[in-house]
């Protein structure tokens, strides 16, 4: 196959070497890879990346190439084994560096320095490239060399502080929020360099943190603290507004059956009128205390479970295009099966089918943008581990067979 | 010192759901004018306020979204409204817009509309579900999106309902997915010299952050689990491990060092042992006893087992405060932090040796305030913050006199409401 990425996305034709590993690091050039850009996963057969071991895994049985979380996070690159730390392992890195555009990586503050592949050195390669290095909280101040993963970020940026119902223990959100949020931010900011560099000539180094990019999304929470002087607390499924809830009903309600739920919000009187109607118009509802948004906020967990009394009665899905279709926002809770199945997921493309070596055919997930001109796309599964070693080595970084020799003999390339 | 979008105009005609989008386009140099209807945008009115003053310039909601943005009126849905937006249109790099799906058709302001007046124009759509499908007029709220999106069904004690995602991220992730797109429908854009039009769904943004596209749906496609919600404890099917532990004052996080994941078991025993806490953990069983695929010499820990060590360590930490506790587990290698709160993240030498927290000046209270600032760096065009959020029709005179409009003009536009 030759290597080069062919979705005609709108980074196509930008060229992108990839020494992330885990989950954030991934996930920054996969999102390029999407938007069509070339990228190559630089792996190690010796020292693989973490995250082959983490599940699901095909068959429920662990390996290299049997994770379901890392073929999901390596979607659309090409792989190549490179141990770097083997003698002429640094040149061949550079050689990398000299072919791409980006450079995109997340070891620990100070070891790509110690491998002599740091940005000072990027730059004398290639003073054109973007090199994008995601840390746990940045490469510079006083704990710069803290490691770590996005619970531990979880729970430093304030996100799980605010997580939880208000009579019970604040927890953890559930999912990697700061993998994803910091993967997001990171082709954000390469497309930001893009741009730039696409005017100017310039390149540059972006340096993003879990920290500072989880801290910056509950920015409306911090500043409730630096202007009012007000610590927010966890408040269950309330939408807060200072000490008040600003908008009730609010929540998430049970419905019939097994792990049934159903979001209703009725963000003002005239939405409250209509779920009232789709109600059927209960006698409790048209008490004084609900009459306003501001009396149903002062009674929000009356309302909570006189709500609640009613949801239970039905069937979630139905509930939802009942409720929508009288024009008040609701919507199932999905669980895994349901977001399989979800009807608008389908409508959109959402889940398309790619081929992986090991695993066979997988469903995977698309971007949630759609472009007109240039659209995003998926055309590979995430490489074997050095699927293709041999393709990159001879015909992207041009070594002779007897170099790739030498290499194998040296080390620096080890072969499945 | 240049930023990366530098000179570029961009027009917001956004609602609560893609506020962010312009602001973090605002924050990376370029000129990003808010559009909102005479009356102010609904965002406005969303507390908390300063002083908790229900003020449409004091909603702390709106500070934050819509910083270093300028802001003017204008009302859409009249006629000479939408010739005022395409003459704006046509002097625009990106347009920014979250209406229902066909309401800027149904005005003449949709994209094909926009590009007749300008092809380098890049638009983009910011929605709850996308402009197309059974979903597409459904009405949007954040926490509709933790619902459909799945977020939900992974945040939350076992025994109790589903939880949303504090602050609206399911809103905030729809947003950043759209600046990302615009940004890269720009780059195409230097070398093409067309604009695009770019369709965000909140609900498949809310998708991504499953641990990356599609790792927990292939929980149920591989292993035929159907992952639920289950407190403090994070849910990996067959595996699930503790990830807040009590303190005196607070909480730790931490991941799988109750079990062995790289070298972080290692340094829990010792660090027990400094406290004399270690209970039976010094027996043998339990330093082969793993989380994740077990190693030669290693076994997978049993629930009861994984569940054995996080009381033990538990039973140490609950009596010490949180930050000792962290500091305790760190020194030993174990990557743990505190669970902080505001108030914490103000204080952290961390975030204040890098400068995280900006001042900004509110010059129509006499007053400045600390914000969040950059959520990433870049060195050569680093990001900036020159302005707070605008008043409302804060720069109707700059922006229409530019356009050519009299002081006249003005006047009696804003006399019949159209601005």
């Amino acid at each position: 196959m030759a290597i080069v990425n062919p979705v005609h996305g709108p980074l196509h034709g930008v060229k992108v070497v990839d020494f992330g590993r885990i989950l954030a690091g991934p996930l920054a050039p996969m999102e390029l890879a999407m938007f069509g850009a070339t990228v190559i996963k630089v792996d190690s057969i010796k020292r693989p990346d973490g995250w082959h071991n983490v599940k699901p895994w095909f068959e429920d049985k662990p390996g290299l190439n049997r994770s379901g979380g890392f073929a999901v996070a390596n979607m659309n690159k090409f792989g190549i084994v490179l141990n770097w730390d083997r003698p002429g392992g640094v040149d061949v890195a550079k050689r990398l560096i000299a072919w791409a555009d980006v450079v995109s990586e997340n070891f620990r503050p100070g070891v790509m320095e110690k491998v002599g592949l740091d940005y000072e050195v990027v730059r004398k390669v290639n003073p054109k490239t973007i090199m994008l290095s995601i840390s746990m909280v940045g490469q510079t101040g006083p704990h710069r060399r803290a490691g770590g993963a996005a619970p531990q970020m979880h729970g430093l940026s304030g996100l799980t502080h605010l997580n939880g119902w208000p009579d019970r223990e604040s927890i953890d959100p559930g999912i990697a929020f700061a993998d994803a949020n910091t993967g997001l931010f990171g082709a954000m900011a390469v497309s930001a360099a893009l741009v730039h560099r696409a005017r100017t000539g310039q390149g540059q180094h972006i340096d993003l943190s879990f920290y500072e990019s989880s801290t910056f999304m509950l920015s409306r929470n911090l500043l409730d603290w630096t202007v009012n002087g007000r610590v927010g607390q966890r408040n269950g499924n309330a939408l807060m507004a200072g000490p008040q809830p600003a908008v009730a009903p609010h929540g998430i309600y049970p419905c019939k059956g097994e792990n049934g739920w159903c979001a209703i919000v009725a963000a003002s009187d005239p939405e409250w009128a209509r779920l009232r109607q789709v109600m059927g118009d209960p006698a409790w509802a048209g008490q004084p205390e609900f009459a306003t948004n501001v009396a149903r906020c002062q009674h929000a967990a009356d309302l909570d479970a006189k709500l609640a009394t009613w949801t239970v009665l039905q069937e979630a899905r139905p509930l939802m295009e009942r409720l929508q279709a009288a024009g008040v926002a609701a919507g199932v809770v999905n669980d895994l099966r349901a977001l399989n199945e979800d009807p608008q997921l389908h409508h959109r493309g959402h889940f398309t089918k790619v081929r992986h070596g090991v695993i066979g055919e997988m469903v995977v997930e698309m971007p949630s943008v759609r472009l007109s001109a240039t659209p995003p796309g998926i055309f590979k599964a995430a490489p074997c581990i050095g699927e293709d070693t041999e393709a990159i080595y001879r015909d992207v970084l041009g070594y002779s067979d007897e170099q790739i020799a030498a290499l194998v003999e040296s080390g620096v390339i080890e072969f499945a | 010192m240049a930023t990366a979008l530098e000179g570029l105009r961009v027009l917001d005609l956004t609602s609560e759901i893609g506020h962010l989008a312009g602001r973090l386009l605002a924050d990376l140099g370029a000129e990003v004018i808010k559009v909102e209807p005479p009356g102010g945008d609904a965002a406005r009115k969303i507390g908390p306020f300063y002083q908790d003053l229900p003020d449409p310039n004091c909603s702390l909601l709106w500070w934050f979204l819509n910083l270093n943005k300028k802001g003017i009126t204008l009302d859409v849905t009249r006629e000479e409204g939408v010739n005022l937006l395409k003459r704006l249109a046509a002097q625009a790099d990106v347009l920014l817009e979250s209406y229902q799906p066909g309401f800027p058709a149904s005005l003449g302001f949709d994209f094909t509309a926009l590009r007749a007046v300008n092809r380098r124009i890049v638009v983009a759509s910011i929605t709850g579900f996308g402009q197309s499908g059974p979903y597409a007029y459904y009405r949007w709220e954040d926490i509709v999106g933790c619902a459909l999106g799945g977020s939900a069904n992974m945040n939350g004690d076992a025994d109790r309902a589903p939880l949303r995602m504090p602050e609206t991220q399911a809103y905030h992730h729809a947003s950043l997915q759209g600046a990302m797109a615009v940004m890269m429908a720009l780059y195409h854009r230097e070398s093409s010299g067309e604009g695009q039009y770019i369709d965000v769904s909140m609900q498949e943004a809310v998708t991504q952050l499953l641990d990356g596209p599609g790792t927990f749906v292939n929980f149920w496609r591989l292993e035929g689990r159907n992952l639920t919600r289950m407190g403090k404890r994070r849910n990996m099917g067959s595996v699930t491990f503790q990830l807040t532990f009590r303190c005196q004052d607070g909480w730790i996080e931490g991941s799988g060092f109750t079990g062995t994941m790289g070298r972080a078991r290692a340094g829990l025993l010792p660090l027990l042992r400094e406290f004399g806490a270690e209970q039976d953990l010094g027996e043998e069983k339990w330093s082969k006893i793993t989380l994740f695929a077990p190693g030669p010499g290693q076994v997978q820990g049993t629930p009861e087992e994984i569940d054995h060590i996080c009381q033990v360590v538990e039973d140490w930490s609950r009596t010490r405060p949180k930050a000792e506790v962290a500091e305790a587990l760190l020194k030993h290698g174990l990557n743990v932090f505190p669970v902080d709160d505001s108030r914490d993240s103000l204080a952290n030498p961390q975030l204040n040796a890098r400068g995280f927290f900006v001042d900004v000046e509110h010059p129509e209270l006499g007053r400045s305030f600390k914000y969040p600032g950059a959520p990433f760096h870049l060195s050569e065009t680093p990001l900036q913050f020159k302005r707070r959020a605008p008043l409302l029709g804060e720069h109707n005179a700059e922006v229409y006199g530019d356009l050519g409009l009299t002081a006249q003009e003005q006047a009696t536009l804003q006399t019949v409401r159209v601005i």
